[in-house]
């Protein structure tokens, strides 16, 4: 379920998380149509964060990503036992379109790709 | 001479949280989907987020990514699998802080009657694009991702996924409250 939205967001805007245990059965028993065949228990909503919920607080830390197209490749620079050290990622074309399509949402503009040297 | 920039680069945020053992825990980001995309697309869609883990004795301290974070805040979705039950929890990434709910929800997997599993049977069915649910394997905590085609003799695009019968999955979707 990837990415489809590229603008900025309305982030006062609550959404649901609507979620059930379900099973499948092996078929469908005479008379059934499709979908019958699947049971759902547990069905229970969970509602984003809201003003003023009790929350508990935890540290987020920054790491670097980049992206080289000459090398076609994508990294990120994690700490590992206090050392910094850069992870080649597996998916560089998927990194390379959303980055793009980040650049857009957040209203980022592009480097100047070609600079004269003087 | 002109010379080319061929790197880019930004920062992404991290945060981590601690697994006790029997416990994995998995997070997504949950996007929402500019208007001129709304006519095909759901209203929010979501995006599971890479993680690191570090072992430290009997639990695990799990480190998620988000690659590419808003300026404002980023909403989360946290799902912690369990034995026998999983518990959805919420969480706001904001500056340098994650907030997390103090109101998780559990949900437990026998609450259908399960028969013993046979093998992994394909189950065919009809997606609805504008509403996404993603279907998790609570042992394996991976996604379940279905695999398009086109059947020829509804005409229209249809998905399969094998499922084992009678197992337990989480399901899920993200719903606007407004219209809920």
């Amino acid at each position: 379920m990837g990415n489809a939205g590229l603008n900025p967001r309305n982030n006062n805007e609550n959404f649901i998380i609507a979620c059930s245990i379900v099973q499948e059965k092996e078929r469908l028993e005479k008379g059934q149509k499709a979908g019958d065949a699947t049971i759902a228990g547990a069905n229970a909503k969970k509602t984003s964060v809201e003003i003023g919920e009790p929350v508990i607080g935890t540290t987020a830390s920054v790491h670097q990503m980049d992206i080289d197209d000459k090398k076609k490749e994508a990294h990120r620079t994690i700490v590992v036992n206090g050392k910094q050290v850069q992870v080649k990622l597996k998916n560089y074309k998927e990194i390379k379109m959303k980055h793009a399509e980040w650049k857009k949402r957040e209203g980022i503009e592009d480097k100047i790709k070609d600079q004269d040297a003087r | 001479m002109g010379c080319k920039i061929e790197m880019e680069t930004w920062e992404g945020k991290n945060f981590s949280v601690t697994d006790p053992k029997g416990v994995k825990t998995v997070v997504y980001q949950v996007n929402r989907t500019s208007k001129e995309f709304l006519e095909d697309s759901p209203k929010y869609t979501i995006e599971r987020l890479d993680f690191t883990e570090e072992l430290r004795g009997d639990m695990t301290r799990k480190t998620f990514y988000v690659d590419f974070p808003s300026k404002d805040k980023d909403q989360l979705v946290i799902l912690s699998f369990g034995q026998d039950r999983v518990v959805v929890n919420t969480a706001v990434l904001e500056g340098n802080k994650v907030s997390i709910s103090k109101k998780p929800m559990p949900l437990k997997f026998n609450s259908i009657y399960a028969e013993e599993a046979t093998e992994l049977k394909d189950f065919k069915y009809t997606p609805n694009l504008k509403r996404p649910i993603c279907i998790i394997d609570p042992e394996t905590t991976e996604e379940i991702k279905p695999t398009l085609y086109f059947d020829e003799k509804t005409n229209e695009v249809r998905g399969k996924c094998k499922l084992k019968p009678y197992k337990s999955y989480f399901a899920f979707e993200i719903r606007d409250k407004k219209e809920d």
